[in-house]
């Protein structure tokens, strides 16, 4: 019988045409964007389309901050996911749990950089940190500066601690040599003793990374949630909305990877069917519960007792220029969802329908969260602005799309390094899960 | 009370998951400082290994932006 450590280091030992193969594409999409990158910095912000409202009739924020929105909402379902595992010990879904840690941290390390892209000028980043004492006393994207930094520090040290136990499981001579010297730096001064205290801590860091996602969760949303003067994005429910949508495409984005890793891999003990199905509930609840909250947030604003201002946005998101990717967007999410709901068994039999929903649904998400920013401030309320107009220009497109590649380029390479999970209670993980 | 706010969101929600983890390291079962004293070692060491790397970046980005 075959068992999960047959196949868990297997990205490991091997590397594979392909991969040299991907690995090139996605370094030269890496070039292109740091040209991109580049020529917005000798430029600046004109290179965008981003404009002020009134005479200039732009919109401030765009594909910048809406892929940030994405990215950090992501980063969020992760953590949620890791915290989970972690905190109730599930040994069965570890190479999920070991997944989520990487990606968290790249998708939070994403984010940042997206803000700093947005910032037109990097190097006020020194005044956000300067000014912090100051204005975290008022500033919501001051706390948003604080729960990122507190998502990569604490991930970054889940990720850490989990290799230092998984790494103690292991004959270093058996691996790579890079990977060795990783284990070897990760593991000082271990000893075995320790073994049942690491177990405890990597439970209490899995119940704060649960909080975290709970609660700072929420900062990124609150980003437009605050502002009284943008209809459309102030009220009540934008923190729980942006939860929701992170929690959904966090898991989306880790079912994604774990079933594209089943397939490459043939991780058919590694990633056994029932964790699969678990990935598949997650989608399928998380999916809803955002629909659910999406619906909450629109029905006020198509109401007839809506204000103007609110009305206008409402009704442009349902018929206007972008009504078409709002729908296109909502069947993604919603149709995944429901046929998730009627064939689970029969559809996640295999890791390849999971990960093609996966990839619908982050696609979904991502068109949402850009409308959410951006169709918005096309409609400013209060002063007799013109309706904004707003086409990404090819230096945004290629520094957005650019940040994603270099997202899956860091999680391939991160995948030759690190070991995908642990060989520890493999014998139990395994029997448990035939039984 | 608008530049108060942030100051009970600071210390009474995003601060929460580190409360969290300094009292779990330090009182969980089994009693081990040494161990923990290396968990929330690593946890200082990222936090300021993230706050020093954004920093330089500023920095490096301030020199090279011909502006």
């Amino acid at each position: 019988m075959a068992t999960k450590t047959d196949g868990v280091l297997d990205p490991l030992r091997t590397i594979s045409t392909k991969f040299i193969a991907l690995v090139a594409v996605l370094g030269i999409a890496a070039l292109i964007t740091a040209e991109a990158i580049i020529h917005q910095l000798r430029h600046g912000l004109a290179v965008t389309d981003l404009a002020s409202w009134g005479t200039q009739e732009g919109v401030t924020w765009g594909l910048y901050i809406g892929t940030f929105e994405w990215f950090a909402g992501m980063a969020v379902g992760s953590i949620a996911v890791v915290g989970y595992i972690r905190y109730r010990e599930l040994t069965r879904y570890d190479v999920i749990a070991r997944i989520g840690e990487l990606w968290g941290l790249i998708a939070g390390l994403s984010a940042a950089y997206l803000i700093v892209i947005d910032l037109g000028r990097p190097d006020r980043v020194l005044n956000i940190l300067t000014a912090w004492v100051v204005t975290v006393q008022y500033s919501p994207l001051a706390w948003d500066v604080t729960f990122v930094t507190a998502l990569l520090v604490m991930t970054s040290t889940m990720l850490i601690l989990s290799l230092r136990r998984d790494f103690s499981e292991m004959d270093h001579d058996s691996l790579p040599v890079y990977t060795a010297i990783i284990g070897q730096v990760l593991t000082a001064g271990y000893r075995p003793a320790e073994r049942e205290k690491l177990d405890s801590m990597l439970r209490w860091l899995g119940l704060a990374l649960l909080i975290l996602a709970f609660t700072g969760g929420m900062v990124p949303g609150w980003l437009l949630g605050v502002v009284g003067a943008q209809a459309g994005w102030y009220g009540g429910i934008a923190g729980v909305s942006f939860l929701a949508g992170g929690l959904l495409s966090g898991v989306a984005a880790i079912a994604l990877i774990a079933g594209l890793m089943r397939y490459l891999y043939d991780w058919e003990t590694v990633i056994p069917t029932d964790v699969l199905v678990g990935l598949g509930k997650g989608l399928t609840l998380f999916g809803f519960v955002y629909l659910v909250i999406l619906f909450n947030e629109l029905l006020p604003s198509i109401f007839p007792m809506a204000p103007l201002a609110e009305s206008r946005i409402g009704e442009a998101m349902l018929y206007g220029h972008f009504a078409t990717d709002f729908w296109l967007a909502m069947a993604a999410i919603a149709i995944p969802v429901l046929v998730l709901a009627v064939f689970r068994e029969r559809m996640l039999a295999s890791g390849t329908e999971l990960a093609v929903a996966g990839a619908i649904m982050l696609w979904g998400v991502f068109v949402k969260k850009q409308l959410t920013v951006i169709e918005p401030l096309m409609y400013p309320s209060g002063l007799p602005y013109e309706v904004g107009s707003y086409v990404p220009t090819l230096v945004e497109w290629v520094i957005t799309i650019g940040a994603i590649l270099i997202a899956i380029l860091l999680f391939t390479i991160a995948t030759k390094l690190v070991p995908m999970g642990g060989l520890t209670d493999t014998q139990s993980s395994t029997t448990e899960v035939n039984t | 009370m608008t530049t108060a706010i942030g100051i009970p969101i600071l210390f009474g929600i995003l601060l929460l998951p580190i409360y969290t983890v300094i009292v779990g390291f330090l009182l969980g079962e089994p009693r081990d400082f040494r161990t923990a004293g290396i968990g929330l070692g690593v946890m200082v060491a990222m936090a300021i290994f993230m706050i020093a790397s954004t920093a330089m970046m500023g920095v490096v980005f301030g020199r090279i932006t011909p502006f």
